[in-house]
């Protein structure tokens, strides 16, 4: 997947990442993407080496007596790609708001 | 507000996730799970965190859990990834474990899908592959059609004219022909055994444009300028064929400028064509020469009136559409030209009902008669394609025999059966592959071997057979149809031993009860099935091989009522060379003078037409109170011959007299008729003194055919084609020629006192001493029965090759299956043999089994080989197509060969020591 062919809702993703998304459902919930569509993404932008996957650490789900979380973050080629994709997204730029307390997300890493 | 009972409130989305996770490939089984466990969790517990875990919140989440299939559908393709590769690696070490097995089934496979691929490359070369010409896809040729929607191929050089000057499709449009010429100075070796003497050439008469038309590149030189093509018989200049400069020039770079002769009138060469270009025909010409010269080299018909007559049909058109024009839109123009034509001239029997605007940009067209002509090699082809798959089935099937125990453990663990075939089915393909492989490179190299040896056959000059330019090497079409057919073959071979294989009765197959007693009983059903599918498919080809031997053993020794050996013919073509037509009368006048006085010349005679070169003219004829005026007319096949003609060919006149020397120079009404047609028209009568009246040109519309008084008899033949019993034969004596006119296609035939070809060295002596100009073509009538008898003796080699490799073939399976029958029994043979079995009953245990199968393949092979001489009943000349050796004969060989291949095992039987053998596991 060169860098020309990157979808809308491809860029849509890779730019919520960029805002500080990290987690599939936070994706899901500001992008307004389905499940079906955000997952592969995901996986695709991982495996043409966009997206790093990493997983929670333990010590963080065991206190809350939950499996650990992956979560998702741009790499210098994602961040390229969603340079060269946002000059042709114009729009997208103000599309997305960055990570709000208030909203179902967290930071730890 | 905490998280009170996760656990609980978890479950159903650990249950979905659970489920779909499935489908996901193992590997990435456990990461994919707890990733989406751990987000619907999470967000399940927010939302109760925030009190917002309600009917709407928990649908959504619902719908994004379904989400997680359209993740794992999309994950399939790394699962194929993984196992095949996984697959293939246990596949290549089986295979390398046992490379007996392996080795053979290769064999098996390779040639198999080699005789495919054989045949496929050169249906390839001719119908699939493009010309080699700028464009090939532009290309087409314009065909003429009669009223029956026949064939109308030529067209005049007006009617080209008005084609190429009014329509607007075309880039250019060509007019050609093709035409042999002797060439060069040079005498020909007049005893040659080819259809024409050695020195002659394929040359090709074009219209001007046709370099420019088909985008040709010169080596050296030009192509032909545009004043060359405008005035008739002035501009002797030729362009040579690049492969005929290499070879009979030996690529001389000063070759323009020098002259050549050919057909007796000097050339000079102007251009040598690019390396590669050959026009648009299979056998490519060695020169190219201008329209303007036809009547210089090519003579005969329509000469000097080709330029001014409608009717003087001589070219066949090829031309470059536009780009953009369709083939259709081409079509429909030139019909309006043909349409306006045929109103401005009309002439019903020379105008053309339609034209056909046909793809050139191969070298054939495939159409109906080709297809009816490759259906029976491709259904053999396939046969042996098939016997080779039901080869490494069987050799798969008693393989997995032998692996019941590693195939119960693998399911004992808990593979899926999918997997089992997978794995298996992975295996087979792979032979199917190499096997591809391997018939690839066996069918290349076959071509290289066959491909000269097939053309030195045909009986023609060198120089036509190295003109052949028919490219043989694969392409990516050959590949893709090896690629194909390996896959299948792999696929059918696997199939049914995967499926059967992967169901073993596993506590049996732990226990390896399977070499004992029990179990291979089951399988053996399907084993014995295939084998005498093999038998019952080999013999029917074989049928179809040995009815086709037959025919031409029949052949070679059939009666053609004529004595043929030490006779040959001689005929006379001028090419222009004389304006005055009857120069060539007076010819064979002086030549067979001289001929007479030749040592170990018997016998000259004249005829109208040589015997055995094809059809023999018919006439309409007419018998007094037979014929009705208004029914369709009696039609007989003539010759008109001179009155030694019977003597020089050993014809028998069984009653009545030939006519005299005097009747025929006389253009007497008299006529030598054959036996059988005698007894067509008066059966219980004494036709001796009847008349018929022949209308040889006339219409029927004219009933006043002239009357010919019977004098004679003769016995029966068959004087056009070989396969064809003459029905009915009429001699009419071969009148003087008129002074104004040429006699077309007369022959001097001369039969000799023992070897003919030191008489036909001396007879082009004297006829090069008689007049140079005339070239002078000699050939032995033996040889025409020769060339008759080629298309039979290369079916029957064909069919023959084909039914061997099946018979190979099936000898393999058999011994295959036959082998492993034994190695099966060995313990059971052990206990005969130590309770007294002696060698004998042992081997005839086994010759009784396979003796069995042998039968009843033989039974059904009979019958499939029935059908099948039902379609063959049509080349069979004279035997009938349940001919009892063919079906006879054929059974035998084929049953002695199968016994063999059981014999082989069964007698290893008898060596084993029951001692060994009962220890055996």
């Amino acid at each position: 997947m060169g860098k020309n062919y990157l979808s809308y809702s491809v860029a849509i993703i890779l730019k919520a990442l960029d805002n500080g998304y990290q987690y599939g459902f936070d994706i899901m919930d500001v992008t307004g993407l389905p499940s079906g569509t955000v997952y592969p993404a995901l996986r695709r932008l991982e495996e043409n080496g966009f997206v790093l996957s990493k997983w929670e650490k333990h010590t963080i789900a065991q206190q809350e007596a939950r499996p650990p979380r992956k979560y998702y973050e741009l790499t210098e080629e994602g961040r390229a790609a969603l340079a060269e994709a946002l000059s042709r997204y114009r729009l997208l730029e103000q599309t997305l708001l960055p990570v709000n307390e208030n909203k179902p997300s967290r930071q730890e890493g | 507000m905490t998280l009170s009972n996760p656990k609980t409130r978890a479950r159903f989305w650990v249950w979905l996730i659970r489920f779909i996770g499935l489908i996901v490939p193992r590997r990435l089984r456990s990461d994919w799970r707890q990733e989406w466990e751990a987000e619907l969790q999470y967000r399940e517990a927010t939302l109760a965190e925030w009190d917002k875990l309600n009917w709407q919140t928990k649908l959504d989440l619902w719908r994004r859990g379904l989400g997680a299939f359209t993740d794992a559908l999309l994950l399939q393709p790394r699962r194929w990834e993984d196992e095949m590769i996984q697959d293939l690696r246990f596949g290549v070490r089986s295979l390398l474990k046992n490379p007996g097995f392996t080795l053979l089934a290769l064999l098996t496979l390779a040639l198999g899908i080699a005789v495919n691929t054989t045949m496929f490359t050169v249906y390839d070369a001719f119908v699939l592959k493009p010309l080699p010409l700028q464009d090939p896809d532009s290309i087409v040729h314009i065909r003429g059609l009669n009223r029956e929607g026949r064939d109308h191929p030529l067209f005049s050089y007006l009617d080209y004219l008005e084609y190429r000057d009014r329509n607007t499709s075309f880039t250019g449009l060509i007019a050609r022909n093709q035409f042999v010429a002797p060439f060069g100075d040079g005498a020909a070796d007049a005893t040659s055994a080819t259809l024409l003497p050695s020195n002659f050439v394929t040359g090709h008469i074009v219209s001007g444009n046709y370099f420019s038309v088909l985008n040709a590149q010169m080596a050296l030189g030009r192509g032909f300028a545009p004043e060359e093509d405008r005035t008739p018989g002035t501009h002797a200049v030729l362009v040579l064929s690049h492969q005929w400069w290499q070879r009979h020039f030996h690529a001389d770079p000063n070759i323009i400028g020098k002259t050549v002769r050919v057909a007796g009138s000097p050339f000079t060469i102007i251009g040598v064509a690019a390396q590669g270009f050959i026009g648009t025909e299979p056998d490519a010409p060695q020169f190219w020469a201008p329209l303007m010269m036809r009547d210089q080299l090519v003579g005969g018909w329509y000469q000097h009136t080709w330029l001014t007559e409608r009717k003087a049909a001589s070219f066949v058109l090829t031309g470059r559409l536009k780009p953009g024009v369709t083939q259709a839109q081409a079509q429909a123009e030139l019909n309006v030209i043909n349409e306006q034509l045929a109103s401005a001239y009309p002439a019903p029997e020379h105008n053309k009902a339609a034209i056909a605007v046909v793809s050139g940009g191969t070298f054939i067209q495939f159409e109906g008669l080709m297809s009816l002509l490759t259906a029976p090699l491709l259904t053999a082809g396939g046969v042996i394609l098939l016997i080779a798959c039901v080869n490494v089935t069987n050799m798969l099937l008693a393989r997995a025999a032998g692996r019941q125990r590693e195939i119960a453990v693998r399911l004992a663990l808990g593979a899926s059966r999918l997997r089992i075939v997978r794995q298996l089915l992975t295996e087979s393909v792979l032979l199917g592959t190499l096997g591809g492989v391997a018939g690839l490179l066996l069918a290349t190299w076959a071509i290289r071997l066959i491909y000269p040896l097939v053309l030195a056959q045909a009986p023609l000059p060198s120089a036509m057979i190295e003109g052949f330019a028919l490219d043989l090497s694969p392409d990516y079409r050959v590949f893709g149809f090896v690629f194909l057919i390996s896959l299948l073959a792999g696929i059918v071979a696997g199939l049914a031993p995967a499926l059967q294989s992967s169901r073993p009765n596993l506590s049996g197959a732990l226990k390896d009860e399977g070499s004992t007693f029990g179990a291979q009983f089951s399988q053996s059903r399907l084993r014995n099935a295939l084998v005498v599918t093999q038998v019952a498919v080999c013999l029917t080809l074989l049928i179809a091989a040995g009815l086709l031997t037959r025919n031409l053993q029949k052949l070679q020794d059939l009666d053609t009522g004529l004595v043929t050996q030490n006779v040959f013919t001689l005929a006379v073509h001028d090419h222009g060379a004389h304006p005055e037509p009857n120069h060539v009368n007076a010819f064979y006048q002086q030549l067979a003078t001289r001929l007479q006085t030749l040592p170990g010349v018997r016998n000259i005679s004249q005829a109208e037409r040589q015997p055995l070169t094809g059809a023999m003219h018919i006439t309409p004829i007419t018998i007094q109170g037979q014929s009705s005026p208004n029914g369709p007319p009696i039609q007989a096949n003539f010759n008109q011959v001179s009155a030694d003609y019977f003597q020089t060919l050993g014809l028998r006149i069984t009653r009545g007299r030939s006519f005299t020397a005097q009747e025929a120079q006389n253009n007497a009404p008299v006529v030598v008729i054959s036996e059988s047609t005698a007894r067509r028209f008066w059966p219980n009568e004494n036709p001796l003194g009847k008349y018929i009246g022949v209308g040889l040109t006339a219409q029927r519309t004219d009933d006043n055919f002239p009357q010919y008084e019977i004098i004679g008899l003769t016995n029966d033949t068959r004087q056009g084609w070989i396969w064809q019993r003459d029905e009915t034969f009429l001699y009419l004596p071969l009148p003087p020629a008129p002074p104004n006119k040429a006699t077309a296609g007369a022959y001097l035939i001369v039969s000799t006192a023992g070897d003919p070809r030191a008489v036909m060295k001396a007879a082009h002596g004297e006829a090069a001493r008689l007049d140079a100009k005339l070239s002078v073509w000699l050939r032995l009538v033996d040889d025409s029965l020769a060339v008759q008898m080629m298309p039979f003796q290369s079916v029957a080699l064909l069919a023959g090759t084909l039914g061997a490799l099946a018979l190979l073939l099936a000898s393999i399976g058999l011994y295959g299956v036959m082998s492993f029958v034994v190695s099966q029994r060995t313990r059971e043979i052990g206990i005969r043999m130590a309770l007294g079995a002696r060698a004998r009953d042992v081997i005839a245990l086994f010759l009784r089994q396979g003796g069995k199968l042998i039968a009843i393949g033989v039974a059904v092979g009979l019958a499939g080989g029935a059908a099948i001489s039902v379609l063959l009943a049509v080349v069979l000349t004279d035997i009938s197509q349940f001919d009892p050796l063919a079906f006879g004969g054929v059974a035998v060989v084929l049953a002695l060969v199968a016994l063999a291949a059981c014999y082989v095992p069964a007698r290893r039987a008898t060596r084993i020591d029951p001692y060994v053998a009962l220890r055996h596991d």
